[in-house]
């Protein structure tokens, strides 16, 4: 057995002691999300494919009708930063339609980026 | 050969651990408050670092949604959050734990808050064996009373020592273990950890949250793992 196989098992036998304790639910579809964010929080460069992790992991989501929380909010963040406000806004009225909740922050996102599109149209 | 030894593992432990579970304590916990505020949505604001790790805060960010998410509530975009605090002039974590749950409601929209203190995030190395540990304090405040609903504490260790597995070589076995150990130390296994930590708070039986109303089919039905009233003595 291998040095690092030693150190793989060592973490699933915990992972399976924990998840035994706990149940391992999937309501939602979080595909590769968490790793993603971790790297592009680490390092800025990974962004691109934070972003692409998120469009396969809502599209992964919707087919199965369990998009997870924020994540479609993130993702319309993302655009928003870029400047691209209408796909932005289309992904923030996504997510309030999916989660109630969300709405005060959503409203506020969509108010946000209405500013930002009419501050490019007039300059 | 290294799946079915996984897999055989797996299971193994799935036994044991199922067993275990079965013995669990009594209840610890009183959830009256958290069953009459009933929350639908939970903010987590950036963790407050107490470890001498610098990128603790940036890294727990990434795996704090997915656990409380699953567990049935609606839990706010955790790096858009903190982004938006920071155009509020709220960027320091010290400042928005100070800040009055209250008063992130109007912002947000939020029923609670979720305040996580990362207590220790570290990586200790000694010759042949290396330790990475952490440890989270998680405290759930109500938006609209700025009453605590529920707090936890999680601390996990993770050794990698090449415990029983033995290549009957001394030496070969010597050098294997401080491999792991300078691997562990070079590229430390925060993310699993802080994975398991947060799924533990988040729903382990007696201790965790009950359950939100995103997961129906149990929302409310759990009364008797996530008991109203105090723990008798």
């Amino acid at each position: 057995m291998t040095v690092r196989k030693t150190g793989l098992i060592a973490i699933v036998i915990a992972s399976a002691a924990i998840s035994a304790c706990t149940t391992t639910t999937n309501r939602f579809e979080w595909g590769g999300y968490e790793t993603a964010l971790y790297n592009y929080a680490r390092n800025p460069e990974q962004r691109q494919n934070y972003k692409e992790e998120l469009e396969r992991t809502i599209e992964r989501g919707r087919q199965q009708d369990k998009i997870a929380p924020g994540l479609l909010a993130e993702l319309g963040y993302l655009h928003l930063e870029e400047g691209d406000a209408i796909t932005a806004v289309d992904l923030f009225r996504e997510e309030m339609r999916l989660f109630p909740e969300s709405e005060v922050l959503m409203m506020r996102a969509i108010d946000s980026a209405a500013g930002t599109s009419q501050n490019e149209a007039s300059s | 050969m290294a799946r079915f030894a996984l897999r055989a593992a797996c299971i193994a432990v799935c036994l044991f651990g199922a067993t275990a579970c079965a013995t669990v304590t009594p209840q610890t916990k009183d959830y009256t408050a958290f069953r009459s505020e009933d929350p639908r949505s939970i903010l987590v604001v950036p963790a407050l670092n107490n470890s001498i790790n610098i990128p603790a805060p940036d890294i727990f960010l990434s795996t704090i949604s997915r656990p409380f998410s699953e567990r049935g509530y609606y839990v706010f975009p955790a790096y858009m959050v903190k982004r938006l605090l920071e155009e509020d002039g709220l960027a320091d974590a010290g400042l928005v734990h100070n800040t009055d749950s209250q008063r992130l409601q109007p912002l947000f929209g939020c029923d609670t808050v979720l305040y996580v203190t990362i207590q220790r995030w570290e990586s200790q190395y000694v010759v042949l064996s290396s330790t990475t540990s952490v440890e989270f304090d998680y405290t759930l405040k109500s938006c609209e009373t700025g009453e605590t609903l529920w707090s936890d504490n999680q601390a996990m260790v993770y050794s990698p020592d090449s415990s029983g597995n033995s290549s009957g070589n001394v030496l070969a076995d010597l050098i294997a273990q401080a491999i792991v150990a300078a691997i562990e130390k070079g590229a430390p296994n925060y993310l699993p950890l802080t994975m398991q930590a947060n799924a533990l708070a988040a729903g382990a039986a007696y201790t965790g949250l009950p359950a939100g109303p995103y997961r129906p089919e149990i929302y409310r039905q759990d009364g008797e793992i996530y008991p109203s009233g105090t723990p008798a003595p």
